[in-house]
């Protein structure tokens, strides 16, 4: 219970110090609103629904790139890990594509798709793609190549040694390329939506810089952090779930 | 069986080589059923290259295998290997990995009384990764036998294990191969070991079989028998022995 207290000894005294810095005039609310100013503009856009709305579309274009693009990077590094073949057609082009930065091409996307979802989402999914990809890839290229045999050994076929062997031999490196994909994920959303978008936490975050409400755009940049925290701690559910027998899981 | 005119096990001007190197070298041996083969030697001498060829992992590049009459082309049913380092899968607890193969639910049954037989029934639901190195080395065992293999290779499979580890598991082992009835060829560098558990030693010097002695004691060998000393003694002077040799002509 104690554990759980400390690390939330330094955020708490940042606040306190915020606040009273503010309200004691020290830091004009022009630069920086005040905790309690950002905590009542929430419960006001929180009324009239917008907030809501506006998280619940930005996370839904979160979940549909990331799904979509790790989906992609998941088959085709399962693909490529699993077939020379495959690996010998493919490897060269991805590894290419990657060297481009995904940000780099939102003034083509925008020609593309202009400002709807389709952008979104083709700029997030490239995003995800790469550290999924790699990672699956990776993981089962470097899957122990005595337990492969052993498994040979002891009668598995070519579909059990993947379910039995390598996919959790591999599983692993895909994890961490889930949690890296994650946190691209929010960054390329944040892009996006601050750029070109007419919904969003992000365009939220723009139109309240029209009208210099500074508190609202606070409350945007905090509602990313914790819908980035929130994503992150999914992932490590995840983990732990998943790699409950590996020994840096257990206890 | 007509066993005196086929030998379960057969070698047959048996060679391998990686390159150049000629690791194995016309290598000629008959192993009956039932027998227990040691094989010694030093590092390098081609002990585990022989002991893959047997399991089917490599090919020989001259001469063949033949077991129960039939040329061995890659792996067999009636072949479990043990390896060195046990090779359990960390990711499966200790029952599902001696019951990794095994389809019929009768046979998952089967592998949980195979723990209980190597001493190993209360860990059935533990990870691997909290296993002591000797019980690992049981779970792998246990895994090799609900196979029934006819022809049970262990490949330096107590090469990690503390000494006291060891006692218990060339019993445990010798136990079970006279309750199981299986052939085993055991790869060791450990000529105690070999004296231990073998009805057979055979020495690999150098790919080629340096000595291959019949061993009659009865069981439980006992260290302090002078014939199991004696016995010893022997087989290593002829590990050293040839040694010496080669430094001398050369």
């Amino acid at each position: 219970m104690r554990k759980s207290f400390v690390p939330w000894i330094v955020p708490m005294l940042l606040l306190v110090v915020w606040q009273s810095l503010s309200s004691t005039g020290l830091l004009s609310t022009r630069v920086l609103p005040n905790p309690v100013d950002i905590v009542k503009s929430a419960i006001e856009l929180g009324k009239s629904g917008l907030l809501f709305e506006n998280i619940w579309i930005s996370f839904k274009r979160a979940a549909l790139g990331f799904l979509v693009g790790g989906g992609i990077g998941f088959v085709l590094g399962l693909m490529n890990g699993l077939s020379r073949v495959s690996e010998n057609l493919l490897d060269t082009t991805i590894q290419m594509v990657r060297n481009i930065p995904h940000l780099a091409l939102i003034p083509i996307v925008i020609l593309w798709f202009g400002i709807g979802e389709e952008a979104k989402l083709f700029l997030v999914a490239l995003g995800t793609f790469f550290p999924i990809y790699l990672n699956t890839y990776h993981g089962i290229r470097t899957v122990d190549s005595s337990l492969i045999e052993m498994g040979r050994v002891y009668g598995l076929g070519k579909r059990s040694l993947f379910w039995n062997i390598v996919l959790p031999g591999a599983l692993p490196s895909i994890l961490v390329g889930i949690r890296f994909a994650l946190g691209i994920t929010w960054v390329t959303l944040i892009v996006a939506e601050t750029i070109a978008s007419n919904s969003g936490i992000g365009y939220m975050a723009m139109n309240a810089r029209e009208f210099m409400q500074l508190d609202v755009v606070i409350l945007s940049i905090i509602l990313y952090a914790i819908l980035g925290k929130l994503s992150d701690f999914a992932a490590k559910l995840a983990e732990k779930q998943c790699l409950k027998w590996h020994p840096n899981y257990q206890k | 069986m007509n066993q005196g005119s086929q030998a379960f096990l057969e070698l047959s001007d048996l060679g391998k080589s990686f390159g150049n190197k000629q690791v194995l070298k016309q290598m000629d041996l008959t192993v009956e059923k039932g027998e227990f083969v040691a094989v010694v030697g030093k590092s390098g001498c081609g002990k585990s290259t022989l002991l893959r060829i047997l399991a089917g992992l490599e090919k020989p590049t001259d001469g063949e295998v033949r077991l129960d009459g039939e040329t061995v082309k890659g792996q067999n049913k009636k072949v479990k290997i043990m390896f060195q380092d046990g090779r359990l899968l960390p990711w499966k607890k200790v029952k599902d990995n001696v019951a990794l193969g095994l389809k019929k639910e009768e046979e998952k049954k089967e592998a949980l009384q195979m723990l209980h037989q190597v001493g190993l029934s209360d860990r059935a639901d533990e990870w691997p990764a909290v296993l002591s190195g000797g019980q690992k080395q049981r779970v792998a065992l246990a895994r090799a036998l609900v196979h029934h293999p006819e022809l049970l290779l262990l490949d330096e499979p107590l090469g990690a294990l503390d000494a006291l580890t060891r006692l218990e598991m060339h019993e445990l082992i010798r136990n079970l191969w006279e309750e199981k009835e299986f052939t085993a060829v055991l790869v060791t560098h450990d000529v105690e070991e070999a004296v231990a558990l073998a009805t057979r030693v055979i020495l690999i010097d150098d790919g080629e079989i340096a000595l291959n002695q019949t061993i009659k004691m009865p069981f439980p060998r006992k260290k302090d028998n002078p014939i199991f000393a004696k016995t010893v003694t022997n087989i290593l002077n002829h590990i050293m022995g040839r040694n010496s040799e080669l430094k001398l002509t050369r």
